[in-house]
């Protein structure tokens, strides 16, 4: 570390502002190919603090905040904006419709839920065959997307094939814990958001809110290439199953746990995460003392599987808050963990420099 | 205020407010305020049931009046935290209802020290008893997340906790309202407009609105309000299956079709033929709802009550039953008050007396 950049600076903490932040943006819907709602509110919470500001052919959100210095380190950090949903593919009687699932949604959790369809979420079901008529021999089987329907009342014929649906969640306090239906990822979000407003001077920020990431990494595959990053950090949400088993047996593959801080990656599904960023990122959860934990490797993975492969390679690190339930109506984070990983991506951009990648690789 | 739109607000507040089997003092007190203004006496009985008396005109021959009986049952279903298990709340069903449609489900817990929101979970499938891969996850492993870390959870909740579904209501184009406990709120919609439409009529009959309880688990209110009130005729008002995806066949009928009218052993044939010649008399949509064998409703109690009560069973339509989507049309419970205001408005007192059956005509 060079002079400027050893000392400790202020930690901020997670204001009330920021979570009513994330209320607005995880109770919006932008599911992954229509993510316009979510990038026109961040488009007004950051263009007041970047130089730049454009959206792309795949509807990423990209922003350049330049820097006050000469040759300054460039850093992409991105998150994704999209969310998993629905789409309403066929009218099969009034105000009902087969739909399809976007992203990766279980089954066995969508029957029964209230959903919003379209722009202006229009309040819809999927419904469930009543318990009274259906066989024992049939509630052992899945109620699987190709027999349910949204219904969203009869005499809606303004609603057609085409719309996208979520479910209806509306953002929630829990105790220690916020719950929401797009927590993933509009925390990463949201933190970018902050990073943008306080990032030093000494760095070229790219802020990159990608499209289409639960499709398939799809925004970030071309984000990076508008702008010539030297290196990523990626922001999102993984899941915690940390919950006790069945039969109270040891829990040994949990991915990561609540109230443990941020998680760090070293290797996913996708990506073999750059060593120097990993110790980079340790050494100042030391030093501050901030929590964090080493995502279990495993399968999954973020927008870094496309980014760390773009143009001549980008060395990539990922952090998410780790969270339950994702993909589903509902998703639990508890605010501490958020409040930590923020601590951290700040402490991030305040202690970066250029000689962390002349290092060996 | 329009009539219609009143009931509608009515029914969205009562079915805002908990009131499982067994537990519906919540509910109860918001009937007893609404049937207050209505009538000349309410009354809750050692069991809960609820009782809003309306006195008929006073009799030229000085004998007491004859007694209708309209039942509703005010319960609906839930559940009951059966196991605590670290953070998790594990439960047992209270009514019957398909577990596939639990995950992602929201709740509210009413604790001794409040009422606290949680959502019904899948846990990963290695914390299972098995993987359940493809297969819907066995009710008793189900669990309730609070979001609470588990210190606070073991001083907040106790095995015996009700359990209450927590979405809100959803307004649907067409006068239609998603939501859950329509089963059987709405029919205590229904008897709160009969209640509204005898307010400018005259009618001889004392008539008993009666809020039962239970009826979910053991029918307690139905078996026992006919021996507090001693009727002379009851009518049943619960909801029945309505056409919809997942719902077909004869025990079906159409959403918006109007009052259903239950034929059976459960019910006396000449006064099923009376209600569906009054229906034909003032226009108003009916089906008929074949009984081959028990309605499931209040009329099985009810009807073998004492020496045996005559009874009548109406029915709203209403889709997705026993889900917290149900969806049933304003429409359907106005016409079924309208209905059992006009038939109480022509009962004589002699009425009983001129029902004879076919073979004795």
């Amino acid at each position: 570390m060079n002079n400027t950049n050893d000392q400790l600076i202020d930690l901020p903490i997670l204001t009330d502002e920021m979570i009513g932040l994330l209320e607005t943006l995880s109770n919006i819907a932008g599911v992954s190919g229509n993510e316009i709602a979510v990038r026109s509110i961040i488009r007004d919470s950051i263009a007041g603090f970047v130089d730049e500001l454009h959206t792309d052919a795949l509807g990423n959100l990209i922003a350049l905040k330049k820097a006050k210095v000469e040759k300054p380190l460039k850093v992409l950090i991105a998150a994704h904006m999209d969310e998993v949903g629905f789409m309403l593919v066929e009218k099969e009687s009034d105000g009902i419709f087969r739909f399809k699932v976007i992203g990766g949604i279980d089954e066995r959790a969508l029957a029964g839920k209230p959903v919003q369809v379209g722009k202006k979420q229009k309040p819809g079901v999927i419904g469930a065959c009543p318990v009274h008529l259906s066989t024992r021999e049939e509630r052992e089987r899945i109620l699987s997307v190709d027999t349910l329907r949204i219904d969203t009342g009869p005499g809606t014929s303004e609603i057609q094939p085409g719309e996208y649906a979520t479910f209806a969640t509306k953002f929630i306090r829990m105790g220690q814990s916020v719950c929401g239906k797009a927590l993933d990822n509009r925390i990463g979000v949201a933190t970018l958001i902050e990073l943008i407003k306080n990032c030093p001077e000494n760095i070229e920020l790219i802020a990159a809110f990608t499209a289409q990431e639960e499709i398939g990494l799809r925004g970030a595959t071309v984000a990076p290439f508008r702008y010539d990053p030297d290196v990523a950090f990626v922001i999102d949400c993984t899941p915690a199953n940390d919950q006790p088993a069945w039969d109270q047996s040891e829990n040994t593959h949990y991915k990561t746990k609540l109230n443990q801080g941020p998680a760090i990656y070293a290797s996913d599904g996708r990506t073999m995460y750059d060593y120097r960023l990993i110790h980079f990122l340790t050494s100042l959860c030391e030093n501050y003392a901030i929590p964090y934990q080493i995502r279990q490797p495993g399968p999954g993975g973020t927008d870094a599987g496309a980014i760390h492969l773009s143009k001549n390679g980008i060395p990539t690190a990922s952090v998410s808050v780790p969270g339950r339930y994702a993909h589903t109506a509902a998703m639990i984070v508890r605010i501490a963990d958020w409040e930590k990983h923020f601590q951290l991506m700040t402490a991030a951009l305040a202690h970066l420099h250029a000689d962390i990648l002349k290092a060996d690789r | 205020m329009e009539e219609k739109t009143k009931i509608k607000e009515f029914l969205c507040e009562i079915i805002s407010l908990p009131g499982i089997s067994g537990y519906e003092t919540p509910v109860t007190n918001a009937i007893a305020k609404a049937w207050e203004p209505f009538v000349d006496e309410v009354k809750v009985s050692k069991i809960g049931n609820l009782y809003g008396i309306k006195r008929g005109s006073p009799s030229k021959d000085g004998k007491p009046n004859k007694r209708l009986m309209l039942a509703v049952h005010m319960d609906g279903i839930g559940m009951v935290i059966a196991k605590i298990s670290g953070e998790l709340l594990y439960f047992a069903p209270i009514g019957g209802f398909d577990p596939r449609i639990l995950p992602g489900q929201f709740v509210n817990i009413h604790s001794q020290k409040g009422d606290f929101p949680g959502i019904i979970v899948q846990l990963a499938p290695n914390l299972l008893s098995e993987s359940y891969e493809g297969k819907p996850v066995p009710l008793d492993q189900l669990v309730i997340d609070t979001g609470l870390e588990e210190k606070m959870v073991k001083e907040t909740f106790r095995v015996g906790d009700i359990i209450s579904y927590a979405n809100l209501p959803q307004e649907l184009p067409t006068d239609c309202i998603a939501g859950h406990s329509l089963d059987n709120r709405a029919s205590v919609a229904a008897v709160t407009q009969c209640l509204t439409e005898l307010q400018h009529m005259r009618h001889s009959w004392d008539v008993f609105a009666v809020g039962t309880t239970q009826e979910e688990t053991a029918f307690l209110g139905g078996a026992t309000s006919p021996f507090d009130i001693l009727p002379d005729l009851a009518i049943v008002i619960d909801v029945t299956f309505a056409k919809g995806p997942g719902a077909d066949g004869w025990r079906t009928v159409a959403l918006e079709s109007g009052v259903s009218i239950g034929y059976g052993a459960n019910l006396h044939p000449m006064l099923f033929a009376e209600i569906k010649q009054l229906c034909e008399q003032l226009d108003i949509p009916y089906t008929l709802s074949p009984q081959p064998l028990m309605s499931g409703t209040d009329a099985d109690p009810i009807q073998i009550t004492g020496a045996g009560v005559p009874t009548i069973l109406l029915s709203i339509p209403l889709r997705y039953m026993h889900t917290p989507v149900e969806i049933i049309s304003i429409k359907d419970v106005m016409r079924t008050g309208h209905l059992m205001a006009e038939f109480i408005a022509r009962l004589s007192p002699d009425f009983i007396e001129k029902i004879v059956w076919e073979d004795e005509q």
